[in-house]
This record gives C-alpha cells, sequence and structure tokens, in this order.
C-alpha cells in the first residue's frame, strides 16, 4: 500500500476523489490540461482498501485522511506525495462511516455507532447508537469544530458537543405518525449543518428532506419529500444560511432552499448524472457544486445557472470526495471554455466566458449580416 | 419570404451548383473527418406547394441535362480517339470505388467511457468484483425463470425456451411473491441469477436479471419477442447440449458490464459437439439476441440455422444491489439522448 507509482515532482492536486475498489486518485484541475493520477498502486490493493471516507487533516489541507474498508486511517501528505502514517482502528464493527480533525487529533466513527477521538493517552468515545440499527454518517460543523451530528438506520439525528461527551445536546424526535397512524420509520443518510450557525438539515432514505432547529424544537421545522428515490447525500451551499445541494440514489441532484413559499421545489436540479450520488461538495467562494457517484465520474456543476460545467471519467465508481479550499475560478473555468469552443462550429471562435455570468452557455451564433439576407432569391 | 425557403437557401449554400453534395475535405487544422450527412432533396422545406413542385421540376430538368451532356461529351472524346488512328474498344473511364455508406452505427459518437485494451485499472476491478468469481470458473450457474404475477401462453412459450437455451435452469410459478423475497430464497435454494419475464397485455415485455446472492440487477425492455413456432422452428431442434455464447460490440464500460451480467447466465465450458450458439449483439444500444446452430456442410462450408426464440433488449437501469440499493446507471431519455449518434454500450 505504501508503494507509490514514480515519485516525480509533487504535483498540487485541488480534488481528491476515493473509490470503492480501493482506488484513491488525486486531480489537479488547471489552466492548461487536468491532471489525475492513481495514488495508490493497482498491484498491491485488495478490495479491503475500499475507501470509505475522506478529510483534510489539517487546516493548511496539507495532509489527506483516507479510510479503508478494513478500519484503517492512512494519512496522506500531499507535499511530498507519499502516506506517513497507518493506524487501525479497532473499536466497534463495520466500515469506517466518516472521518473529521479536531483540534489536531482525529475523529472517526464506525457503521456500529462508536464515534472516537482518538487522543493521545485516553481516546474519547461517544456510543452515538443507543437504539438503532447502523450509524450512516458523522458530521463536523464548520463554524464550531466540538460540535458533531450523528444519523442513521432507525437513528435519529443527534447533535454532539465534544467538550462534553457525556450525553448528546440535541437528539430529534421522529414527525407524528401518518395519517393511518402509523411510525414513519428512519434512516438518516447525511447531514448539513448550515450556516446560519443554527439549523442542521438532514437526508433520508426515505426520500425526505428536513431540517432541524435544534434551539426550537426536537420535531424538524421543515419536512417535505423529493423524488421517488432515496437520498444519498446533502451539502450545504457556501455562503448562504439557507441553500442545500441533495443527492439521490437513483441519479439525481439538486439545489433546494429553505427560504420562500415553496421550499420543496428544486431551485436547480443538475442534469447529466447516470448513477447514484454518494458524495457532494460544495466549493466555500465559487458558487461551484462537486459530486461523484457510481456512475464513475466527477462532475462540477455551478449554483447559480445549475449547468454542468466539466465532467471527468475517472473508471472506479467512486465513494468520496474532497477538495481544496483555495482553489480558483481559473482553475475550472478555461476547462469549460476549451469544450464550449470544441461543441459548436458555428459558435465564434475565442469567445471570452464571463467568470462572473458563469458560463451561461454561448448559443449558437449565426453570423448573418443585412447583405446576406439581401443577397436570398428565390 | 416565407420561412421555409430561406431554411431551404440556407441548406443549398452548402451544396455545390446542381445540387449536387459538396464533399467536405478535411483540412488540415481538423483533426476528425466530418462526417458527410445526407442532402436533403430540391424543395425540401418549402411549403409552398407550387414553388416546391416548381423547384423539383427544375432540379429534374436540370439533372436529365447534365446526364446529356455528359454521354455527348463521352461520345465526342470517343469520336475523337477513333479520328487519332486508334482502333480497338475504347479506353473505359475508371469509376472511383463506391465508399462505405455511413450507418449511425459508424458515425457514433466516441464515448468517454470506452473500454481501452490493457486498462490495468479495469482489470482490477473485474477481478474483484461480484462476477468475478464465475469469470475463475469457481461455480456453476443455476438460473431461476420466473414471471410476472400472471401468467399467460405466450409467455409461457416464451419461458419454456428459455428454459431450453439457458443450461441448469428451473422455472419456477411466481406465487404472487415479491422480488425481494425470492431472491432471500434462492439465495438459500444455491440459485445464482434469476430472471424474470414479465408480461403486459398477454405479451412479454420486461427482463429482469439479478445476480445473487447480492447483485446487481438489470432492468432490459424485451422487444419483439420471436417463439420457436413464429419463425417455423420446433423446439425439439434445440439440444440440451451447452452453448457457446458470443457477445458482440459492448463497448463502453457500462457495455462491458451488461455483458458479463449475460455471460454469466450460461455454463463457461460449452459443449461445442451440439454446435449451439446464443448471440447477443448489441446495435445502437439494442441488444439483439439470437439462437442458431451450425451446420457443417461439407470440411469448407458452413451454414448457420436459426434455433429460435429471439428477442431484443434494451437496457432501463443497472442497480447496485440485488433489487435493493443504488442504481449504477439509469436511462434518462431526455437528458442523455442528446444525439441520435451517441449510445451507451
Amino acid at each position: 500500500m505504501e508503494a507509490l507509482e514514480e515519485k516525480e515532482s509533487p504535483i498540487d492536486f485541488n480534488v481528491f476523489v476515493g473509490a470503492e475498489t480501493g482506488i484513491f486518485k488525486g486531480l489537479n484541475l488547471n489552466t492548461k490540461a487536468v491532471i489525475r493520477k492513481n495514488i495508490n498502486s493497482i498491484k498491491t490493493l485488495t478490495r479491503d482498501y475500499g475507501i470509505t471516507a475522506l478529510a483534510w487533516g489539517n487546516q493548511e489541507q496539507t495532509e489527506v485522511l483516507v479510510a479503508c474498508k478494513n478500519r484503517t486511517v492512512q494519512v496522506y501528505d500531499t507535499d511530498n506525495n507519499e502516506y506517513v502514517a497507518t493506524q487501525q482502528i479497532d473499536v466497534g464493527e463495520g466500515p469506517i462511516v466518516s472521518l473529521a480533525r479536531y483540534n489536531g487529533v482525529t475523529l472517526t466513527a464506525v457503521k456500529s455507532g462508536q464515534v472516537t477521538l482518538w487522543r493521545n493517552n485516553d481516546p474519547l468515545e461517544i456510543n452515538a447508537l443507543h437504539t438503532g440499527d447502523t450509524l450512516a454518517r458523522m458530521r463536523q460543523s464548520p463554524v464550531s469544530p466540538n460540535l458533531i451530528a450523528t444519523g442513521g438506520k432507525e437513528n435519529e439525528l443527534q447533535l454532539w458537543d465534544l467538550e462534553k461527551p457525556e450525553s448528546s445536546l440535541f437528539k430529534a424526535k421522529n414527525v407524528r405518525h401518518t395519517m393511518l397512524n402509523l411510525r414513519v420509520p428512519v434512516w438518516v443518510t447525511d447531514m448539513a449543518f448550515l450556516e446560519d450557525n443554527r439549523t442542521v438539515a438532514i437526508s433520508t432514505r426515505y426520500k425526505t428532506i428536513r431540517l432541524y432547529d435544534p434551539g426550537r424544537q426536537r420535531r424538524p421545522v421543515m419536512a417535505f419529500d423529493w423524488g421517488e428515490y432515496p437520498l444519498t447525500c446533502i451539502a450545504p451551499v457556501s455562503g448562504s444560511g439557507t441553500k442545500v445541494v441533495v443527492g439521490s440514489a437513483h441519479g439525481r441532484a439538486a439545489q433546494f432552499d429553505f427560504r420562500g413559499r415553496s421550499p420543496e421545489v428544486p431551485f436547480h436540479s443538475f442534469k447529466g448524472i447516470a448513477g447514484a450520488v454518494r458524495d457532494i461538495k460544495c466549493h466555500p467562494e465559487l458558487s461551484l457544486t462537486f459530486m461523484v457517484g457510481l456512475d464513475r465520474f466527477l462532475r462540477v456543476y455551478s449554483l447559480k445557472s445549475g449547468r454542468l460545467l466539466y465532467n471527468e471519467y475517472l473508471k472506479s465508481r467512486l465513494n468520496c470526495l474532497l477538495i481544496r479550499d483555495n482553489m480558483t475560478a481559473e482553475e475550472i473555468i478555461p476547462v469549460v471554455q476549451k469544450k464550449s469552443v470544441k461543441r459548436k462550429k458555428n459558435v465564434e471562435k475565442n469567445e471570452e466566458i464571463d467568470v462572473e455570468e458563469e458560463n451561461k452557455h454561448s448559443k449558437t451564433k449565426m453570423k448573418k449580416s443585412d447583405d446576406d439576407w439581401a443577397a436570398l432569391t428565390l | 419570404m416565407p420561412k421555409g425557403v430561406g431554411r431551404w437557401l440556407n441548406d443549398v449554400e452548402e451544396e455545390g451548383e446542381e445540387g449536387e453534395p459538396v464533399e467536405t475535405k478535411p483540412s488540415e487544422d481538423d483533426e476528425e473527418m466530418d462526417p458527410i450527412f445526407p442532402v436533403m432533396g430540391p424543395g425540401y422545406g418549402i411549403k409552398n406547394k407550387f414553388l416546391k413542385r416548381k423547384k423539383f421540376k427544375e432540379a429534374k430538368v436540370a439533372k436529365m441535362q447534365a446526364k446529356i451532356e455528359k454521354a455527348r461529351e463521352r461520345f465526342r472524346e470517343k469520336k475523337a480517339w477513333r479520328k487519332a488512328g486508334n482502333t480497338g474498344p475504347p479506353p473505359t473511364v475508371k469509376k472511383e470505388p463506391t465508399k462505405l455508406p455511413h450507418t449511425i452505427e459508424s458515425l457514433r459518437e466516441p464515448d468517454l467511457t470506452y473500454v481501452e485494451k490493457d486498462d490495468d485499472e479495469l482489470a482490477f476491478e473485474e477481478a474483484t468484483d461480484k462476477y468475478a468469481k464465475y469469470y475463475e470458473k469457481a461455480y456453476e450457474p443455476k438460473v431461476l425463470i420466473t414471471s410476472s404475477y400472471k401468467l399467460t401462453g405466450r409467455t409461457m412459450a416464451f419461458i419454456s425456451e428459455l428454459r431450453l437455451i439457458i443450461p441448469n435452469s428451473e422455472f419456477f410459478f411466481r406465487r404472487g411473491t415479491t422480488v425481494k423475497k425470492m431472491v432471500l430464497k434462492a439465495v438459500d435454494r444455491g440459485f445464482t441469477d434469476i430472471l424474470v419475464i414479465n408480461e403486459d397485455r398477454r405479451w412479454p415485455n420486461g427482463f429482469l436479471l439479478i445476480h445473487l446472492p447480492d447483485g446487481p440487477a438489470a432492468y432490459f425492455r424485451l422487444t419483439n419477442p420471436r417463439i420457436c413456432k413464429d419463425i417455423r422452428r420446433t423446439r425439439s431442434e434445440i439440444t440440451s447440449h451447452r452453448p457457446e455464447v458470443i457477445l458482440n460490440n459492448f463497448k463502453t464500460r457500462l457495455g462491458q458490464m451488461i455483458a458479463r451480467m449475460l455471460g454469466a447466465l450460461f455454463h463457461y465450458e460449452p459443449e461445442f459437439k451440439g454446435r449451439r450458439v446464443c448471440t447477443f449483439h448489441n446495435q445502437r444500444d439494442f441488444i439483439f439476441f439470437r439462437h442458431h446452430r451450425y451446420e457443417f456442410e461439407s470440411s469448407k462450408r458452413v451454414n448457420l440455422r436459426e434455433l429460435g426464440p429471439r428477442f431484443t433488449l434494451r437496457l432501463q437501469w443497472l442497480q447496485d444491489g440485488a433489487f435493493d440499493g443504488d442504481y449504477e446507471w439509469v436511462l434518462k431519455r431526455h437528458e442523455m439522448e442528446s444525439s441520435r449518434r451517441r449510445f451507451h454500450l
């Protein structure tokens, strides 16, 4: 596993993706070309190395934490392009579902519900699964890193403070019974801390999107269904306290705005996805969203227009995604420009694509002057 | 000026004089040659009937005149050749060799997901995926065939013939079970694949293939099912030998997966003595199934005798789990079928 492909001058990858097969790829989206590279050597891989979670190891984003199916966490150094450490997690059962970093200490969550903060002497363990079957995901609040959210199958959303791990800060309450007085099943798949630092949104396997306000009540303040297929992931849109991007198991993704009169109507729905979406990330400054999934593509969409800006075929079924915060618009837009020129002959070449406008697709412009019209005869 | 006329004139700009197509020669900076698209006939797109007829007539006259002129030219050439004192038959003008006509298949847009040769990432994935054991010949496939809830005559006949084709397959009446329950039962009984033939209006129309124990599952739309009787064959011609399987023209990563799924229904070691061959041929995302027997007339000449049944499959979705789980690929017609020349398999 430690073996790397030939060591060259380090490439500054700005997107990392982890595949089901254990293949870990770094991508460099830049002005000239897209460089992609398998970081792990395929010869030494087995399915046990299937990547289940990725997280940044430090604030400077020079280390990547990689969680494998065989319950190891590896630390990958992006400066030197090599693995620097490996740790075996021997708590609980099942694969690691999520990773995070708190005060320079790694935080892991396994499928059987144990959330562990691996402090040097005494690892702190939280059992997030007193009731229920499995833990699906753990997320850390970007604003206050000591705050984490957990949830899973028959396990409602819970918020925990790592400073006070004895009991959960907040435990959601299931929605009311249906019209037929039947209990509504619970299966939280993913959660998103919204930027207003107050509310948490979740997606469920039972097609619902819910918004919780822990300061107000234990039941969701907003809940609605979307589509006919399970929802797999949800990500907050940076720069807005009310928007989220949601992905489904049927290859659909859409942006929702909780504000407004009809939040259940997608703000934008992102077209062209063929398979289940497994991970969504939104860029912290640019209005871009990145998605990976079972259809083996990395896709970049504009959050403003909903257009597909860029896609890359990465050969393996992708599980998780990590993007660098300091990626600039220039790194994405030239790729788009190149593509749009290729697409249509009639597009005026070298047409500048406005970065602000986020590539409103250049419409086919027929060159037609008055002389042409005058020249037309029967 | 009517709208249609302007449109037609625009089309004409691309043509030569006399309405003949101009062959676009690839310029040096163009990497790929543009396909030659069919040229619309004279009068195409004109809505005014009289104008349209006039245009057509003019074009016809011009074409005839050109033909006559060409014949005259040829006659003059021959005359001049004789006058020069030559004898014998005059030299013939060499015809240009006819080009292969373009088809939608040959104009196919190259796909990003084409399978490349010697791709170690693909080789690794295939060596470790859910069908790896079959292709290592670790187990013999055992197929459960069933129908939708209600079974009528034609579907029954179709299933009976599938039973004869697929070795080691068993038919079970559905008896109102759900697919998910059936999956659990079939795993217990040692089946490796489930095949569900759906019917609508007493006609087979769906083909659900599930690999056990934990996926993948694929659903195909089934069209043009022809049982043996329809093509004037008898079932008694189908022997119990294990057939050879040909999986043809699956080019993309998705196509490769589908080919693996279909191939794994049959035993990995064909009995060549039986000379039976089952073909799944992919063309424009339609998978055509044909069933033949080789007939050796002499040591050189071989015939193919079709045995039946026939059917055509069109992939609708591919799911990761056994009828449960995330979708790996879903056909979304309006999003995906952006071009007539873009295919997924």
